[in-house]
């Protein structure tokens, strides 16, 4: 009977004529043009010392870094592989995201994967009233304005022997050197100038009036949330409607922010705000609340340029608080050598941690660790380059440049003073095996630490906090006044046919009780501190380039800052950097650059505060 | 034996000339940006934190990837960052689908992976939301949200197993078809440490198309397979239907519809060697009318066994025992808070994204009367139905009122009487849309002071949309929830029957919410949406929320 | 086809049926309704007399399924009988009473005091009411007596008494576990653990067909207050038969300071001695032992060996013995 019924449902089945219907569930509307973008980058580090740096002190003992230390990938931005896949749905809205992965290589097989920069989001839409591009996600780089949000830029004076994770790769192999010889920049990426941002951005332009606006509402690094470590495995378990299972704290942390421009014949106006709100604590009772409203002004004629930035600002329950800077820029054809002239007033109440500002005057109770929120930057009172701007500051910027045939030089100056007497701290980066030293603590961001507990590290450098001995009776008795000045000269030669460069950089600072208009080089100076550094790009051929360095920097302290227990001396710091490296085109948009360095480092009157050995970096980067 | 020969030949043959190897893949998915920030208001509270501010970007890529004409497997991958992780430290990653689909011979379908299941209210069925009649455009964007991130399409269930299905034509002039559909999903897993053995959910329908209507057999079974874990108890339960729609042939504007059934649920105590079985019984006969297009109305009465058990179809979506991690407390001394209209479209409740064996905890302050759908147990009465009535192209109408009572008093000899009227129109007129939804229920019942029951609830939802320009409007949204009396609901014991009863009020408890929002289309499946919402809740302690979002959606 | 889906449909319309239960779940009036008492708490009769074969039980009605408990409590003896259950009124099925007491002490004929509480979490009612025991219930069959001590010790009876201080084993008179008398053992040994005992001579062919497992020993034993007696205290019960094997059992440590009836079924008796035909002959007894035993405090060399318990020293040794009886099938009832 069984066999029947199956011979009879096989005749069925397959000679009655059978048929499907149509799924249940309507077929999603595909999508074909993605496209995937992005870079591999294989990064090795090799560290050898000879004399270790001392990381900290264990009663008489001293902890000392090891020896010998290899990491494969860039502790300051893992990825080994980025991938940046995007994606146009129609003509006015897109959206991208970066995916990385990495792996150190430790024979465990430990692959990792995360984003960068995020999902973002793009849309724009056209009224009669104007043009609108929304941004949403991120992190978006964003700018307003100086005083509002905006990263400095200086005066494109640095080195290019130390590579960042960002740098583009080019056609032309040797164009990195030859654009930073011709413009005084290389080609930065998106960040440039900008600052990072997430949440809703909207521009509108063509307004009427001749008006555009940007508005954001969102989170800077300022803002940053606190977030809980996320375990992949168990998350995929967990219902993923719920928006709040990765946030430790709730509490609103964000900015609301605006530019209002009008374009006028030679220029334009602009109205410019930002607030922010940070709560502190876990309970919400304690919050940062800051404010600054700008204008800003540009005005070009032939031959001259004025610019400008006029804001008052407000910190919690500090008073309203004025910031300006204003310059004008001319042409060489007016003043024999293209001036560029800036006076700056930043009063001590003035705080925004998403502008060129640097806070060096009010305790904002900010944790340090930028994933808690923390921003990344020298405080107490800070010795700058040219040009940088911090609260509680005024001062006077000068620089020019000029060519004499292939030889471009330009020179710039600072003079400052602070506007009260705050703190009795002094702080400077340092610059000659910066980045070299700040790895020293690859994983973390640790503030006051190293042999003297003075050492804080900030993202792909460090800088030194001095004590200064100028308090009597509990009150600062001098002023700080700070000078600034900047040498560059950049060459350009032939070899081989090949263009080849010669970039040298030179920086003198001081630091000092009393007014000068020019560096302090005596012991007036609680710190001078020297830099010079010469950097030459050889172009073997059109796909080698031979790269090298010297960087040799000084720190001079006087009596009044810290005195060592045992030479009764102050700091008397020597910093050398030998370098020497290789860049390789190995194929289209695929490149080898090698480097090699002495680093050196040797404070004779804080005798714990040496070390020295050799690092040796090997990068491979793909870009398709 | 040889007709079996040729036709496996046959079979063969197409196949193989069936087969190209057409390799495509393709690319589907949304990307979504979800801010909000909210704040919290109750008068005289000190302890509790008052704010909050979340987000998340996200982008559900979906690829399509056919190796064959006749095979296509879809995944659904999820790349996640919470708005205030930066430098990617707040990343996830998921997969929200993976799913194998194919064709045999074009005559068999099969599926295996992840499905979306739906047979008849009262056998396999995902009953729809309660606190929603007609909601304003500006709810829907949230509601949406909850639909896509649960799973939840149309009444369906997400369930993860195998379903084939596959049809004849039956060359008669009376049969026309049979249809033929079956499944078998994992409900749940083994655990050893309790002793839950693994269980299945398997089904299926057959339909019969004939000439005077369908004529369709449908089964749910839930049970348990033996021998996964040392067992002590294994459950079974099945319900079998059969349901009927037949076109009266003299009045061609009238359709009979019917479904009847029985389930019978099994509990087998292997330990005391005891077994106790619950069966009973259901029936829904209707009548509906349909002069045109533009009006259809309908009458049904039901009748649904107090023991009628059918677990994947007596469900609520909505958890209303759990609770937000917004604002989780209220007072000074930090008492749970009530999660209201707000929690249940914004925030992280919870909501089901199965069924089990246990019938869920309902709030009779949103339903009360069918609060499992039709497949609520213990059900009969009548139902009048204006399904739709349209009105020059701009108004529609519809309406429903059901009185119903209990069969079986819960409790005591009295019965509970039921009245459920629910009202709705929408209506458009050149840039405006307005669409208006009203439900009122009361429940009734007469007896000594501890039994009586006065229970009267409603929910008024109101929309207004207006149309600035073709792709930008603003959208205003109203949702009104009231419910007073009382009410005793039941606490089931490990087998769904009522145990005791625990009593519950409403005085005169309120809850508003608001929304103003603004909307920018930018194509037809890509929108921006922010919105401004406030929302009070009038109870035992009254708070408030208000609420501020920004939404932004991208098809592709 | 239209026709039979009218059929099918009209069918399945009417034919099916249910079983309705009146309601479903639990009562509310039993969860929730006030609590009232309709009939006060009555006995069937004003005495009871359990010679008898006849209905003893109690009455009352209230207007709730609750949980309920019925004390009887003899005036004069302190024996106390209980009933306990979930229903909404007393009658003869669940308050039928035949003279027996929860344990030790067993009733007199004597005036006892019913009280029933009612308690439904909100309300609780107490209602009492008086009867008079005229006449006790018989022995239970199959059930042999071997002492009670009411007319002295059985014929035969050999008692040892250690040397010691206080030493007491003699018939007293007062709170008896069944009657007026009971045995006194105890003292204070400091050296050996063993204070004395009794032996009784008894026959027991009666039970030579009777499964070990359905020989039930009952004995009424108490102890004494805690602190005023070694906490440590015990007895031991010697059964021998005729072949010469020696079954025991112990009862440690014996620490209560109520009469309390220990029945043991003889099948967990344990050989002691050495075996003859290693079996429990039930119809072979011929002699129960008794032993009062406790651990000496010392000082000094304790027989035996073992150690001292000096945590006894000055607490007299109380094991008091009472009812002395075999029974078969079932314990004894008091």
């Amino acid at each position: 009977m069984l066999k029947k019924t199956a011979l009879l449902f096989s005749v069925l089945l397959f000679s009655t004529a059978v048929y499907s219907q149509t799924f249940v569930e309507s077929k999603p509307d595909v999508f074909k043009k993605l496209s995937i973008s992005g870079s591999y980058r294989f990064f090795l580090q090799h560290r050898q010392f000879i004399n270790p740096y001392i990381n900290g002190l264990n009663s008489l003992d001293t902890n000392r870094l090891v020896k010998k230390s290899i990491l494969i990938g860039d502790a300051t931005q893992l990825p080994e592989l980025t991938l940046y896949i995007s994606a146009n749905p129609g003509k006015n809205v897109s959206f991208g995201t970066d995916l990385t992965f990495w792996n150190q290589q430790t024979g465990q097989f430990d692959y990792f994967r995360g984003m960068n920069l995020g999902v973002n989001l793009y849309g724009s839409f056209k009224t009669p009233i104007g043009n609108y591009n929304i941004k949403t996600g991120g992190i978006h780089w964003l700018r307003l304005s100086r005083f509002t949000m905006k990263a400095a830029e200086g005066f494109n004076r640095y080195t290019l022997f130390d590579r960042n994770p960002w740098d583009p790769q080019y056609a032309k192999f040797s164009q990195r050197y030859s654009d930073y010889y011709a413009r005084g920049s290389v080609q930065q990426d998106v960040r440039w100038g900008n600052k990072a941002f997430q949440g809703f951005a909207l521009d509108g332009g063509e307004l009427p009036y001749g008006l555009n606006f940007t508005f954001l509402y969102g989170k800077a690094e300022s803002s940053g949330t606190q977030l809980n470590p996320i375990d992949n495995n168990t998350y995929q378990q967990s219902p993923q409607f719920l928006n709040t299972q990765f946030y430790s704290s709730l509490l609103p942390s964000y900015i609301l922010g605006g530019r209002l421009i009008k374009a006028l014949d030679k220029g334009d106006i602009s109205f410019n705000t930002i607030s922010g709100y940070a709560y502190l604590d876990s309970t919400g009772t304690d919050m940062n609340n800051y404010e600054l409203h700008s204008l800003d002004y540009l005005y070009k004629s032939k031959n001259l340029v004025f610019v400008g930035e006029l804001g008052l600002s407000k910190f919690n329950d500090l008073d309203y608080d004025i910031a300006l800077a204003t310059k004008f820029k001319t042409t060489k054809e007016l003043t024999y050598l293209p001036l560029d002239v800036e006076y700056f007033y930043i009063g001590k109440n003035v705080y925004n941690n998403s502008s060129e500002i640097l806070n060096t005057s009010i305790e904002d109770s900010q944790p340090t660790d930028p994933t808690q929120g923390g921003v990344l930057s020298q405080n107490g009172s800070a010795m700058m380059g040219v040009g940088s701007l911090a609260n509680n500051r005024t001062g006077l910027s000068i620089n020019t440049e000029f060519k004499i045939k292939k030889l471009k030089v330009n020179f710039g100056q600072t003079v400052s003073k602070e506007l009260e007497r705050i703190t009795s701290k002094l702080t400077y980066g340092r610059k000659v095996n910066s980045l070299t030293f700040s790895e020293f603590y690859r994983w973390e961001y640790p503030s006051l630490v190293g042999p003297y507990s003075r050492i804080s590290k900030v993202f792909r450098g460090i800088y030194e906090t001095v004590e200064l001995d100028n308090v009597r009776q509990g009150q600062i008795i001098e002023d700080k006044f700070f000078n600034s000045v900047e040498l560059q000269a950049k060459y350009e030669y032939r070899f081989k046919k090949n263009n080849s460069y010669c970039f040298y950089l030179a920086s003198f600072n001081s630091a000092q009780p009393k007014f000068s208009p020019f560096v302090v080089l005596n012991e007036e100076a609680y710190i001078r501190h020297y830099v010079h550094e010469f950097e030459n790009y050889l172009s073997m051929n059109s796909r080698t380039i031979l790269t090298t360095y010297l960087g040799v920097e000084r720190v001079i302290g006087n009596y009044q800052t810290d005195i060592n227990d045992l030479t009764f001396m102050p700091r008397f710091q020597t910093t050398l950097g030998l370098g020497l490296g290789v860049d390789y085109s190995l194929s289209k948009n695929t490149a080898l650059y090698l480097r090699h360095r002495y680093f050196s480092f040797e404070d004779r009157n804080f005798v714990l505060d040496n070390n020295n050995g050799h690092e040796t970096t090997l990068e491979i980067k793909v870009t398709f | 034996m040889r007709l079996i020969g040729i036709c496996f030949c046959v079979l063969i043959a197409i196949n193989l000339e069936a087969q190209e190897r057409v390799k495509k893949v393709e690319f589907y998915g949304i990307a979504k940006t979800n801010v909000l920030h909210q704040s919290y208001d109750v008068e005289g509270d000190t302890t509790n934190i008052s704010k909050a501010n979340y987000g998340h970007s996200l982008i559900d890529l979906g690829i399509l990837l056919r190796p064959t004409t006749s095979t296509e497997v879809a995944v659904e991958l999820r790349i996640r960052n919470e708005l205030g992780g930066f430098w990617g430290s707040s990343v996830t990653y998921g997969i929200r689908r993976l799913t194998l689909k194919g064709v045999v011979n074009d005559a068999i379908r099969y599926k295996i992976g992840d499905l979306d299941l739906e047979m008849t209210p009262y056998t396999l069925y995902n009953s729809g939301y309660q606190d929603l009649v007609n909601e304003a455009t500006v709810f829907q964007m949230a509601r949406e949200i909850i639909d896509y991130e649960y799973y939840f399409t149309g009444n369906a269930w997400r369930q993860q197993g195998i379903q084939s299905d596959f049809g004849f034509e039956l060359n008669n002039n009376t049969f026309k078809s049979l249809d033929v559909n079956v499944f078998s999903t994992r409900n749940r897993t083994p655990d050893f440490n309790s002793a839950s053995p693994e269980r299945l959910f398997t089904g299926g329908q057959l339909a019969l198309n004939t000439t005077y209507g369908q004529l369709k057999f449908h089964s749910a079974n839930l049970h348990d397979l033996k021998n996964t874990v040392n067992d002590i108890m294994l459950y079974q339960n099945s319900v079998n239907s059969l349901s009927a729609r037949v076109q009266l042939p003299d009045i061609p504007k009238f359709t009979l519809d019917y479904e009847g059934g029985i389930s019978k649920a099994n509990y087998d105590d292997l330990v005391a060697d005891e077994q106790i079985t619950i069966n009973d019984y259901y029936w829904n006969l209707g009548l509906s009318y349909a002069s045109s297009d533009k009006l259809k109305i309908r009458i049904n009465a039901i009748n649904t066994g107090p023991q009628f058990r059918s677990p994947a179809a007596q469900t609520v979506r909505l958890g209303y025992s759990s609770s937000s991690n917004i604002f989780p407390t209220i007072g000074n001394d930090l008492s749970i808070r009530k999660m209201g209209l707000l929690d249940y479209l914004y925030n992280d409740v919870k909501y089901n994204r199965t069924f089990d064996d246990r019938l869920d905890l309902y709030n009779p302050a949103f339903s009360n009367v069918l609060p499992y759908g039709l497949a609520t147990p213990n059900r009969k009465g009548f139902s009048l139905s204006l399904e739709e009535y349209k009105i020059e192209d701009k108004l529609e109408l519809s309406s429903h009122v059901h009185v119903v009572s209990e069969i079986v008093g819960s409790g005591t000899t009295n019965l509970k009487s039921f009245f459920k009227a629910t009202a709705k129109a929408n209506y458009h007129y050149k840039k405006w849309s307005v669409n208006a939804g009203l439900t009122h229920e009361s429940t009734t019942r007469d007896g000594d002071s501890f039994e009586a029951i006065d229970l009267s609830i409603m929910l008024f939802d109101f929309g207004l949309d207006f149309n600035i320009s073709e792709n930008i409007a603003l959208l205003l949204g109203s949702k009104y929830h009231t419910a007073n009396g009382n009410e005793l609901v039941a606490i089931y014991d490990n087998y769904n029957n009522p145990l005791l009863f625990e009593p519950v009020s409403f005085n005169d408890n309120k809850q508003m919410l608001n929304s103003l929002g603004f909307m920018v289309e930018f194509n037809e499946r890509s929108t921006l949406t922010a919105s401004a919402s406030t929302f009070s809740q009038v109870d035992e302690r009254d708070y408030k929320l208000n609420q501020f979002q920004i939404l932004y959606r991208l098809n592709f | 086809m239209r026709n039979i889906i009218y059929i099918f449909i009209a069918v399945v319309f009417l034919s099916c049926n249910r079983e309705k239960p009146d309601f479903l779940g639990g009562s509310l009036n039993d969860q929730f309704g006030e609590l009232l008492v309709l009939d006060s708490l009555t006995s069937s009769t004003s005495d009871f007399n359990f010679s008898i074969v006849s209905p003893r039980f109690f009455e009352a009605q209230w207007s709730k399924n609750l949980n309920w408990q019925l004390d009887v409590v003899g005036v004069q003896s302190g024996a106390t009988k209980s009933f306990t259950g979930f229903s909404s009124k007393l009658d003869i099925d669940n308050t039928s009473w035949n003279g027996s007491a929860n344990d030790f002490p067993s009733f007199l004929t004597e005036s006892c005091v019913a009280t029933l509480v009612l308690s439904d979490n909100i309300n609780t009612i107490t209602m009492s009411t008086v009867v008079s025991i005229t006449e006790l219930k018989p022995l239970q069959d199959n059930l042999m007596l071997v002492a009670d001590f009411e007319e002295g010790m059985p014929v035969n009876t050999i008692k040892f008494v250690q040397q010691g201080e206080s030493m007491t084993f003699n018939i007293e008179s007062g709170q008896a576990a069944n009657g007026t008398s009971y045995y006194a053992m105890g003292g204070i040994v400091n050296w050996d653990y063993y204070l004395g005992s009794i032996k009784v001579p008894v026959e027991t062919e009666e039970y030579i067909n009777v499964s070990p497992l359905l020989l039930y020993f009952n004995m009424a034993l108490i102890g004494g207050v805690l602190g005023e007696v070694p906490a440590n205290q015990f007895m031991k019960i010697y059964l021998r038969e005729d072949d010469g094997e020696r079954y025991s059992y112990e009862i440690n440590p014996v620490n209560w300071d109520t009469w309390r009836l220990v029945s043991i079924p003889y099948s967990e008796f344990v050989l002691e001695s050495d075996p003859a035909n290693n079996t429990k002959d039930p119809g072979t007894i011929n002699q129960i032992e008794i032993m009062s035993l406790s651990c000496p405090s010392g000082p000094g060399t304790i027989v035996g060996g073992g150690t001292a318990c000096p945590e006894n020293m000055g607490l007299q040794v109380k094991t008091d013995i009472d009812f002395i009886a075999f029974s078969t099938n079932e314990s004894y009832q008091p």
